[in-house]
Parts: C-alpha cells; structure tokens; sequence
C-alpha cells in the first residue's frame, strides 16, 4: 500500500515538475514562435499576393473546403472593402507525400504568386516542385487556365503533375463558385495568350489573309496593331504528332519589320506524355526568339528528346506556316516540296500534260527512286523524268542529294534539278540555282556536265556520277521489256482460238504493254494466218488473272480463256445467268461469253457491265480486254485499225 | 573484490573514443543516418542531444533514491520528453531554420536509445556530478561521431562545408563530387567505411597490447 502510494506521488510530482519546467519555457517561447510563423505567413502572403499592403483587411473565410484540397483560404479586402484577391492554401497527394503549396487569386482571376511550402515526394521528379523554377509560370497566369490543365507539369513525374493539375481544378471549381470572376471563353483565353507573344501596348485583330491558310496548318492568323500600323502577326497552328490520335496546338510572332520570330508558345499538347508532350515545356519556346524565316523553313530548331516523330512533324508545320508566312507578308512565294516538285517536272517538260509513274515497270537501281513518263495532250510520249538519289560529299555522316533528270523521246537531256539534299550547308546551295535547269543539254551517250560550284568538288563528281548512271541506265535499261509471258500448252491457246492449229509469238515487234503478256499469230493447217491471240493480264481480286484471248482478222473476237488466276464467283449472286451450278468457278463463268463473238471497236464502244460483289474481278477484266481492244487498233496487229 | 570506481575524467572521457555511441555502441542510429548530410545539421542535433543527455542524466540522478523501481522508465520518459520538448520550442523560437531541417528527429530524441541507456546504466546508478559527466561525454563522443559522418558526406557529396548558417566552404569542384554521399545510401556507405576503420585501429592496438 506504500509502496503503491509511493509510486504516485513519485509520478505526480515527476509530471507535475515537468509540466511547469515546459510551462515556463513555453511562455517565452511560443510568444517568440506565434511571432516567426507569422511573419512567415505574411512573408507568404507577400511572395503570392505582392499587392498587399498594410492597410488591407485578412480574413479567413469560413467557406465549406470538404473535396477541394483547400486547406485554408484568406480573403483580401481593401480599407473600402472591395475584394481584392483570396490567397488559399491547399495540398493534395503527390506521388509520394502529401504536397502544401500557397496561390494568390487577384479580383480578376488571375494567379498572383505560387509557392510550395512543403513536399517530400520522389527526389529528381515529384521533388521539382519544391523548384521556384516551376512556380515562375504562375504571376500572371489565369486561375481558369491553371485550372484547365494548361500549364507545365513536371518532366517525369506524370502521377505527381496529374494530382497537382487536379488540384488546381478543383481550386479553381472552388474559386469560380464562391468569388465573383469572370469566366473566360476560348476565344478570350487565346487572346491573352496571343497578348504575351507580341509587343505591349499593341491592339490585337483577326487577320484577312491574301492567300488562304487552312492548307498549311494554321488554323488562324492575327496581327497586333501599334496604333499606327500592324507591327506583328500571330499564327495559331495545329499539327499531329507521333499520337495521331489528338493535335498539337501552338502560336508563333513574328516582327512584321525584320519578319524574325518575336515569341513562341505551345497552347496544347495531345501527344504521349514526358515525350511529344514536352512541347508544352517553356524551355523548348525560348530558343524560338530572333529565329529568322531561313531557320525555321531549314527546320533549325532543338526537338523534343526522344520525341522524333512529334520533333519531325513540329518542324514540317514550322516550315509550311514559315512559307506561308513568307508568300504573304514578304511576297516570296515558297513552294511546298510537291508544288516544286511539279514545277520542276513542267520546266523538264514544258509541253506535256500528263506523267505516268512506270517505277514498277522497270528494271530497279539503287540511284533512281522513281521514272515518270512525260507525254503530251495528243499523249504522245516526250521522254523521261528520273527522280534519283546519290550520296553526299559529308564525311562525318550518311548525307543525300535529290535531283530530277529529264530525257526527252531522243535521247537528250532536258535539264536537271536539285530537289532536297542533307550535303554541306552553304556549298549545295549553288546546285539548286534555277539555271541549271538548262544547264544539262545534248545527247546523253555524249559529252555532258553541269556547271561546277566553287568549293564543291566532291559533290560535283558525286552528282555528275549519279547523272551518268542514270543516263546508262536510260540507255540500256529502260528500254528493257519484261519477259513475254510464254503458254506452254498449246490447247490453252487453242480454247481462245478453236480454228487454229499452230500458234507463233509475235508480241516483240511491237511495244511492250503491262496488260498484254504475249501475242500469238494463229494459223490454220494449211499456215493461213488467220487471226492472234493475246495473253491478256487483268487485276483480280486475289491476283492477277492470265487469260487469252482470240481475234480473227476482222476483229471479231473469238473465245476468251482463263489460264490462270484464282478468282471465285462466290460473291456474284446477283448475277443473273449464274445459278451456282459452276461450284463458284470463275473460269467458266458465262459472263465471259460478253467478250465472245464480239468485235473490238463494239466493245470499246460499248463497255460490257461489271459484276456487283465481284466489281474487283469484273472491272480488272473489263479494263484489261479494253486494253487489248486499243492497242490492237493502235499497234495495227496484223494491220488492224 | 570490490570494483574501483572510475574517475571523473575517465567517467567523462569513456564515451569520446572507448564506448564512443556512434561508432562502438551503435546507439542513435536513426538520427546518426539522417541529419549527417551537413555539418550544420550534425551540429545542431549534437546540440540538442548534449542539452537532453546532460540534464536527464542530471535530474535522474537526482531522484534516483526516490523512484520506485518499478516506475522508473516511465519517469525517465517522462523526464526526457519534457527535455526535449523544452528543447523543441527553444529551437523553434530561436532556431527555427536549424528546427526545420533537424524535422522530425529533433522531436525523435526522446527515443534514442542513447539517451535512455544512459540514464539507466549510468545516471540512476551514479551521483549528479559523475551523470553529468557522463552524460556531457557521450553526447560529446555522439555529436563528434555524426559530425565526422557529416564531415565525409558533405566535403564529398556537396563539395563544401557549412558549419553555422552562412559560415560555409566549398572545397571541390561540382565534377568531382560524389553526390550519392548526400544520398540516404551515403550515410550507411561513410558510416560502414569509419567503423571498420575505427575498428582496424582497434584491433591493431589490442594485438600490440597482447605483444607486450
């Protein structure tokens, strides 16, 4: 029992001294600590809300936070009490800590300062928002904006930079429905953007453009007015990224007297997040400043690291609103890479109308990458244009040059142009001159060269290498016709033309034709010529279809074979004559017979139907026999036509 | 045959290098590792713990006669998380930056091991004067053990060395730095690398004993 009483007393006494030790302590000091957190408070206060003075009136309001994240949120008012900003305190959950940062709201909406008080997420990601660099992005800024997402997160850490951008929306959510402050329409929010890339003080209005925008990826242009004149225009630009799934938006001045870049600023990204995405990253903007239109059309930016596609295509919508840019406010008319592509095909070939792309034709090389024929309004043949490639002169890594090279019908040159190249800047420059549009002339198993550039020796032998290549290869491979497409048995041949017995190809006196495989005179016993039989080749829906084909000397047609190609007729119930009984044979289709008994002139004059659900098929055929039908009157075969 | 009780000095002098906490004992661990990634901050948590250890050992040893034994962790808690407490807001008030980076392991004095092991192996078996002493010795040897961890993390990680506030030096070029020193992984890396140092010189005086 004494002990017991003894052990309270011992412990009473113990705490009770302790407790008056604290006491003591505690009396100075919390005086000395209430006074440090309030200069903090007000330090804060100051760092976020730099407009308040002494005689503003604090308060903190009594507002229900529940689902928001706000910890607390003072209200400022002035000595007439009109609201002048709220500052809040609100914290949410990073990745790894629960994060407390501090933002004033002027009257009008707008972020007057941002600080984080205190985190302790993921070192080198959540961490940097602890970095006053990633708050300096805030004074000025709409709450609606930072609201909406709009700002830049933090580069790797995706959950931490989500948590903070749903923190600001439910603050804003918060802010909108308790303070009066306008809510901002797209269109306004644009504008204040737009107000940050150009030079103050200037008036912003929608601009009437000369030449229409739409095609180069701009999806609006402005420019800023100093009162006196328009010193700057705004282009609003969209391009896909490597997500083509959703667009990239940006906004790009330029100084309508030097018609350098005054600012640039990404507005949206849908690209992937920490990749294409870092567009929206201030950092990839300041380099913009001063960049003339040269740069820009040389695509001479920093990308987005590890962002290729997103990088290639921001440079190609930089290029094309750069042309633009140029056509209309400085009158140099920029063609697009295909519109100088087909000006160069006209200056090889100023008389023709068409060009037929017969790449596939022909033989390969690993100079040329395509052949286009260029023929007239009477289609007649002119010649050639080869679009090649060769090697640059680069040392220190794998560079090309692009060129076009036109051969006309006899064998000349027509001219040559440089079209792209990754060679030497400033030395390859002197190969895109116009004048050497005519500077490759005569026979091209002669004496040929363009001119040489000074400095630029090793490219010239590269070019004037690849020329000679193609010329070689114009000579000797062009005219290189396919293999005829041989019928070994002679009763397939037959089938096309019952009346003759012995058959004879004759299809290499006369021009080659990718539809045509073969032409065969036929004859009779006594080796009267009594017609030919094509090798036809049509497109199928599963492959090619290889039939032949009978024509007396009349031109009337005589029976038409199907050799080879594996077409069904499955799909052709509509087709009245098939009742299925075939066991879905395309080859003995009686569709066929429309090509029998006929003559070529009707059928050309009177084209036989497709088959619907087998249009492929049909079609192919029908544009295949038509094929035959002219060029049997154009090459008079046999005299014919 | 009765144990011949220890000097003052050696009383004072046995927690320097001999039973040094940090290093031999191993007690404190936790702040040893966290607050040594500077010298400031190792400072000022030795601060601390000399002001706790020195006056708990102190008044502990006041009442020893009087505590009920069953009891006495309890009141020495309670001794001690008033000490610390006291310490707590002095900081606060007059050191709030050194409170801020020192966090939560300022409040954490009250558990450390070194302090409670010493008020019952020594304090609640000792005079005031000898307590004390022993107490000012082991904080000495602690705050001498974690500013020596500090000393290697920072000079190594940081390149410099801040001793109070805007007292500081660089020393090495950011290049050459071993940032990982200032890492958590830092502290255990510089403090395995001094134990088996201290305990190399150890074992080399032992076998020279045994020699001679």
């Amino acid at each position: 029992m004494i002990n017991a009483l003894k052990i309270v007393v011992t412990l009473t006494l113990v705490v009770v001294l302790s407790s008056l030790a604290v006491y003591l302590v505690e009396e100075p000091t919390s005086k000395e600590i209430a006074r440090i957190q309030a200069e903090a408070i007000i330090e804060a206060y100051e760092e976020v809300f730099p407009a308040i003075s002494g005689t503003d009136t604090t308060e903190l309001s009594t507002l229900d936070f529940a689902e928001t994240g706000i910890i607390e949120a003072t209200v400022i008012t002035d000595n007439s009490d009109t609201l002048k900003g709220v500052i809040y305190t609100a914290s949410f959950r990073g990745f790894s800590s629960e994060i407390i940062y501090i933002i004033g709201v002027d009257k009008d909406g707008n972020i007057t300062g941002y600080k984080t008080l205190s985190q302790n997420d993921t070192a080198g990601y959540g961490s940097q928002i602890a970095d006053e660099e990633n708050w300096t992005q805030f004074p000025g800024m709409l709450l609606q904006t930072a609201g909406e997402g709009s700002f830049d997160g933090l580069s790797g850490a995706t959950i931490t930079t989500t948590a903070w951008k749903a923190s600001f929306e439910a603050l804003y959510n918060f802010h909108k429905d308790n303070f009066p402050v306008p809510v901002l329409t797209p269109e306004q929010i644009l504008f204040m953007d737009i107000k940050k890339i150009v030079p103050e003080n200037t008036t912003l209005a929608s601009y009437t453009p000369t030449y229409a925008f739409a095609s180069y990826g701009i999806k609006a242009v402005y420019v800023a007015n100093d009162g006196t004149s328009d010193v700057a225009v705004v282009y609003h630009v969209e391009f896909i990224g490597f997500s083509t799934a959703d667009v990239n938006e940006f906004i790009i001045s330029f100084d309508l007297a030097t018609n350098n870049v005054i600012d640039f600023m990404a507005l949206y990204s849908g690209d992937t997040v920490d990749y294409g995405a870092d567009i929206m990253f201030e950092e990839h903007w300041t380099q913009f400043a001063g960049k003339t239109p040269a740069d820009l059309v040389a695509g001479s930016i920093d990308g987005i690291s590890g962002a290729t596609v997103t990088t290639d295509a921001w440079k190609i919508s930089l290029q094309n609103l750069t042309i633009y840019h140029q056509a209309e406010f400085q009158g140099i008319v920029v063609l697009t890479p295909e519109e100088q592509f087909e000006v160069y095909k006209q200056d090889l070939f100023p008389t023709a109308t068409r060009y037929e792309d017969i790449t596939e034709f022909k033989a390969g090389s690993p100079v040329i990458t395509q052949i286009l024929d260029a023929y007239d309004d009477t289609d007649t043949y002119l010649g050639t244009i080869y679009f090649a490639t060769t090697i640059g002169a680069s040392y220190s890594g794998l560079t090309y040059i692009q060129f076009l090279v036109g051969i006309d019908n006899s064998n000349n040159f027509t001219g040559f142009f440089m079209f792209d190249d990754t060679d030497t800047t400033e030395l390859t420059e002197a190969f895109y001159e116009s004048g050497y549009g005519d500077s490759l002339d005569g026979a091209i198993d002669g004496e040929f060269g363009i001119d040489a550039v000074s400095g630029s020796t090793i490219t010239y032998d590269k070019l004037s290498a690849a020329i000679a290549t193609v010329a070689d290869y114009h000579l000797n491979k062009y005219y290189v016709r396919p293999d005829s497409i041989n019928i070994d048995d002679e009763a397939e041949l037959i089938s096309a033309f019952p009346t003759a017995v012995s058959f004879l190809s004759v299809y290499e006196d006369y021009e080659f034709n990718t539809e045509i495989g073969n032409i065969y005179e036929a004859y009779d016993g006594a080796d009267t010529l009594l017609g030919y039989v094509y090798v036809g080749v049509a497109e199928g829906h599963v492959s090619d279809i290889i039939f032949t084909w009978g024509v007396d000397l009349t031109g009337t047609t005589q029976a038409i074979n199907i050799v080879s190609g594996e077409e069904t007729w499955m799909y052709a119930q509509d087709y009245g004559n098939y009742n299925g009984s075939d066991g879905n044979n395309f080859m003995t289709s009686s569709w066929l017979d429309n090509f029998e008994g006929v003559t070529f002139a009707s059928l050309l004059t009177t084209q036989v139907d497709g088959v619907a659900n087998v249009s492929t098929t049909t079609d192919g055929m029908i544009a295949a026999t038509e094929t035959i039908a002219e060029y049997h009157s154009d090459q008079s075969v046999g005299g014919a036509g | 045959m009765a144990r011949k009780p220890k000097t003052l000095k050696a009383v004072f002098t046995t927690g320097f290098i001999k039973q040094n906490p940090v290093f031999v004992q191993f007690l404190g661990m936790c702040p040893t590792l966290a607050v040594t990634g500077s010298v400031e901050s190792a400072l000022g948590m030795g601060a601390g713990v000399i002001f706790v250890l020195v006056l708990s050992n102190l008044f502990i040893s006041l009442i020893r006669n009087f505590v009920p034994r069953e009891v006495r962790i309890p009141i020495y808690i309670v001794i001690i998380a008033s000490l610390v407490t006291i310490l707590e807001m002095y900081m606060n008030a007059f050191q709030p930056d050194l409170a801020k980076s020192l966090g939560t392991f300022l409040s954490l004095i009250v558990v450390n091991c070194l302090i409670l092991g010493r008020a019952e192996a020594f304090a609640s078996k000792n005079g005031p004067i000898k307590s004390m002493a022993d107490g000012l010795g082991m904080a000495l040897g602690f705050t001498g053990g974690i500013v020596l961890i500090a000393f290697f993390r920072e000079l190594l990680g940081s390149g410099s060395i801040t001793i109070w506030k805007d007292l500081a030096f660089t020393f090495i070029p950011e290049v050459y730095r071993i940032s990982i020193l200032v890492a958590p992984a830092g502290a255990f890396l510089v403090f395995g690398i001094l134990v088996a140092q201290i305990n190399k010189l150890k074992f080399k005086r032992e076998e020279r004993n045994e020699v001679a």
